[in-house]
C-alpha cells in the first residue's frame, strides 16, 4: 500500500507551485499577448537585429576576455592560502550585491575620459563610453562573479593528490595546470562562462549610464516601453527571450557533450 | 642511495621524530607501523610533496631536500592510485614522458612496451573508472615506471585489493625489484611486509622504534611493541627475584619462569612465541605449568588457545595434536616453555 504523503510534503508542492507559476506566468503572459505577425514584423527591424547581435558579441567578449583573467585566478583562489583571502572573496561578490546603476555609476567614474584609464585609453584611440568596449566592461563588471565563483568551486573539487602525481610524474606546474586541473574543472568553468554570459546579456543598469547608444536589447526594450508604451516594448522583449533561450540551451548542450581527450595517439 | 639524516616533521597532535635511514640500490625496503604512525608523511617528504621541519634528504649522495617535486626523479604510487580520470590508459601511461618531451613514436614504443610487461595492454583504450583495483595498480605501475625512476614508493599498495590480486601484486612487484628497482613501501600489514621485504623497518607515533633484516626482526624484537606487531602474542612482564634466584612474573609471583640464562636485568618484558610452547601429553619430568584453557581460536595458522597458568598465556596447537574433543574451554593441560627461544627486553 503506497504510504500516505506528509503534509510537510503537499505543503511544498503547493508553494513550489506557486513560485513556478510566479516564474512563469508573466513570461508566458507576455509570449501570448504577442502575435506572431508583430514578432515577425518587429525581428525585420534593422534597430532591433543590430542591438540583439550587439549585445551577444558584447557579452560574449566580456565573457572571453575577462574569463582568461579569471580562470588562472580562480585556481589560485582554490588551491592558496594568503592573507586577507576572504576579504578578496568579499570584493568578488561584491557586484552581485550592490545596486547596477551603483555599479554603473562607479565603472564611469573609473573609465570616463577624465580618468586616468580614460586618458590612457583615449591615448590609443578608445573611448570606452558610448562604446561596445565600454559596454563590455559594463558586462563584465556584473557578471564576473558568476564565472569565477563556478571556476574557483571546479578547481577545489579536483583531487589534490592527482595534481601531486603528475608533478611527481615530472609535469611542470603549468603542465598541472593545463593538463590536470583545467580539464577537470571545464565542467564548472564552461557553466561559469555560460551565467557569465547569460548575465551579461540581459544586464541593463550598468549598461545604460556608461553606453544609452549603441543600444544593447534591454536598453533598447526600456526606451521602446518609454517612448512607444508596453505594445511596442513586448515584442522586442519577446524576441530577446528566445534568443537568450536559444543561446542558453545551445551552449548547455555544447556543454554537455562529452569531452573528447587531446591525446597523442 | 636514499639517505634521511634527521628528518622532522611537527603538527598539531603529531610529531615525527628525527627519523635516520638508509635504503640501498637494489633494496626492498618496507616501511611498517600502524595507520597515524608517520609512514605516509615520511613517503611524502622523500617524494617532495612535504617540506620537513628539520633534516636532509639525500639521493645518491645528492642533498635533494630543496629539489622541486618534478625533479626529483623518484616515482611514487599513492594509496588511491591517483590515475587520471579524464585520461584513457594510454595516456596516463604517456603522460610522464610527454612532460620530458619525449618523441611521439618513442611514447608509443614505450607505451606498448611497458603496457605488455604489465599485462594491461588490453586496456589502453579505456578510462580509468572501470578498471579493477588490480589493473588500475598495474596502469600506475607503467605510468610511474615510464619515467624510469631511481626509486619507487608505494603507499600501501595492496590494501584494496582482493587476496589473489594481492598475491599477483606481491609477484609483480617482487619480480620490479629482482629486475633492480629500489622500492620503499610503506604498509600496515605484517605479512605484507614479511613477505616483500629485503629490509624492515618499524616506524610507531612518528619514531623509527627498530630497522633490519625481517628475519632479525622477527627474531629479536626490539621492544614489546614490535614483538606484538610480529604477532608474539606472549609479552610478559617479569622482575628479577633474588630469593628464588629467577624471574617471576609481575603480575603473580607465584609463576616462575627458569631462565637458562641469567641477563642480568632486575626488570623486563619476557616474549615467549605462541609456537615456543609445548603441551605435554602425560605427566612429565620437564619443568612444566599447569594449565586451564579459558579461551579458543582459530587463525590461520591453527588453533590457538589462551590459557590461565596464573596469568594468562596463548599457545599455538600443532596440528597433529588436534583431534574431536580435544583442547575444550576449561579443559586442564600441561605446558611446557622453551624458554631458550623467548627473548628477554629489559625495562629501562
Amino acid at each position: 500500500m503506497l504510504q500516505k504523503p506528509s503534509i510537510l510534503y503537499l505543503a511544498a508542492i503547493f508553494l513550489g507551485g506557486l513560485v513556478l507559476l510566479f516564474l512563469v506566468a508573466p513570461l508566458a503572459g507576455m509570449v501570448l499577448s504577442t502575435t506572431f505577425p508583430d514578432l515577425l514584423s518587429t525581428a525585420r527591424e534593422a534597430d532591433v537585429t543590430r542591438s540583439i547581435w550587439l549585445t551577444v558579441w558584447t557579452s560574449m567578449l566580456a565573457t572571453v576576455v575577462f574569463g582568461l583573467a579569471a580562470i588562472p585566478f580562480s585556481y589560485l583562489l582554490a588551491r592558496k592560502s594568503f592573507p586577507l583571502k576572504n576579504l578578496v572573496k568579499g570584493i568578488i561578490d561584491l557586484p552581485v550585491v550592490i545596486p547596477h546603476s551603483a555599479a554603473g555609476i562607479a565603472l564611469l567614474g573609473f573609465i570616463s575620459r577624465d580618468s586616468l584609464v580614460g586618458k590612457a585609453a583615449s591615448w590609443v584611440g578608445i573611448d570606452f563610453v558610448g562604446n561596445p568596449l565600454g559596454i563590455a566592461l559594463a558586462m563584465a563588471f556584473v557578471s564576473l562573479p558568476f564565472l569565477i565563483n563556478a571556476a574557483r568551486d571546479g578547481f577545489e573539487a579536483v583531487p589534490r593528490r592527482l595534481e601531486r602525481t603528475a608533478m611527481a610524474l615530472g609535469a611542470s606546474p603549468a603542465r598541472v595546470f593545463f593538463t590536470i586541473a583545467l580539464p577537470l574543472a571545464l565542467r564548472n568553468i564552461i557553466s561559469g562562462m555560460i551565467m557569465m554570459f547569460g548575465r551579461g546579456m540581459s544586464e541593463f543598469g550598468a549598461v545604460v549610464i556608461i553606453a544609452y547608444h549603441p543600444m544593447i536589447t534591454p536598453v533598447l526594450i526600456f526606451e521602446r516601453f518609454g517612448t512607444f508604451g508596453l505594445k511596442y516594448a513586448r515584442p522586442v522583449a519577446v524576441i530577446f527571450i528566445i534568443v537568450s533561450l536559444i543561446v542558453f540551451i545551445l551552449l548547455r548542450l555544447l556543454a554537455n557533450k562529452q569531452k573528447t581527450n587531446g591525446g597523442i595517439r | 642511495m636514499l639517505q634521511l639524516i634527521n628528518i622532522e616533521k611537527s603538527f598539531p597532535g603529531f610529531r615525527l621524530h628525527p627519523v635516520n635511514l638508509q635504503i640501498h640500490q637494489g633494496e626492498y625496503y618496507v616501511l611498517l607501523g600502524q595507520s597515524g604512525a608517520g609512514k605516509s608523511l615520511l613517503l611524502e617528504i622523500i617524494a617532495g610533496i612535504t617540506r620537513p621541519d628539520h633534516g636532509r634528504v639525500m639521493l645518491d649522495s645528492k642533498d635533494i631536500s630543496n629539489q622541486r617535486i618534478n625533479q626529483r626523479n623518484i616515482g611514487v604510487i599513492f594509496q588511491d592510485i591517483s590515475l587520471f580520470p579524464h585520461m584513457l590508459v594510454f595516456d596516463n601511461i604517456a603522460y610522464p614522458m610527454i612532460s620530458r618531451n619525449i618523441g611521439k613514436t618513442e611514447v608509443r614504443r614505450r607505451v606498448d612496451e611497458l603496457s605488455r610487461a604489465l599485462g594491461v595492454s588490453h586496456l589502453i583504450n579505456r578510462k580509468p573508472d572501470g578498471l579493477s583495483g588490480g589493473e588500475s595498480q598495474r596502469v600506475a605501475l607503467a605510468r610511474v615506471l615510464a619515467t624510469s625512476p631511481k626509486l619507487l614508493l608505494l603507499d600501501e599498495p595492496l590494501t584494496s585489493l582482493d587476496v589473489l590480486r594481492k598475491d599477483e601484486l606481491i609477484r609483480l612487484l617482487k619480480q620490479l625489484n629482482q629486475d633492480g628497482m629500489t622500492i620503499l613501501h610503506v604498509t600496515h600489514e605484517v605479512d605484507e611486509a614479511l613477505s616483500l621485504a629485503s629490509h624492515l623497518a618499524i616506524l610507531h607515533d612518528g619514531k623509527l622504534l627498530q630497522s633490519g633484516s625481517p628475519e632479525a626482526i622477527t627474531r629479536y624484537p626490539a621492544s614489546p611493541f614490535v614483538a606484538r606487531l610480529m604477532e608474539i602474542k606472549n609479552c610478559i612482564e617479569v622482575i628479577y627475584q633474588d630469593a628464588v634466584g629467577q624471574y617471576i612474573a609481575a603480575d603473580n609471583h607465584a609463576v616462575v619462569f627458569h631462565l637458562p640464562v641469567n641477563p642480568g636485568f632486575r626488570a623486563g618484558h619476557l616474549l615467549i612465541h605462541q609456537k615456543h610452547i609445548r603441551i605435554l601429553e602425560e605427566p612429565s619430568a620437564e619443568k612444566s605449568f599447569s594449565a586451564t584453557i579459558t579461551d579458543t581460536s582459530l587463525t590461520l595458522h591453527g588453533l590457538e588457545i589462551t590459557v590461565d597458568i596464573g596469568i594468562p598465556i596463548v599457545v599455538q596447537v600443532p596440528a597433529e595434536k588436534l583431534g574431536p574433543g580435544k583442547f575444550l574451554k576449561g579443559a586442564l593441560i600441561r605446558l611446557n616453555f622453551n624458554l631458550a627461544q623467548s627473548r628477554l627486553i629489559p625495562i629501562v
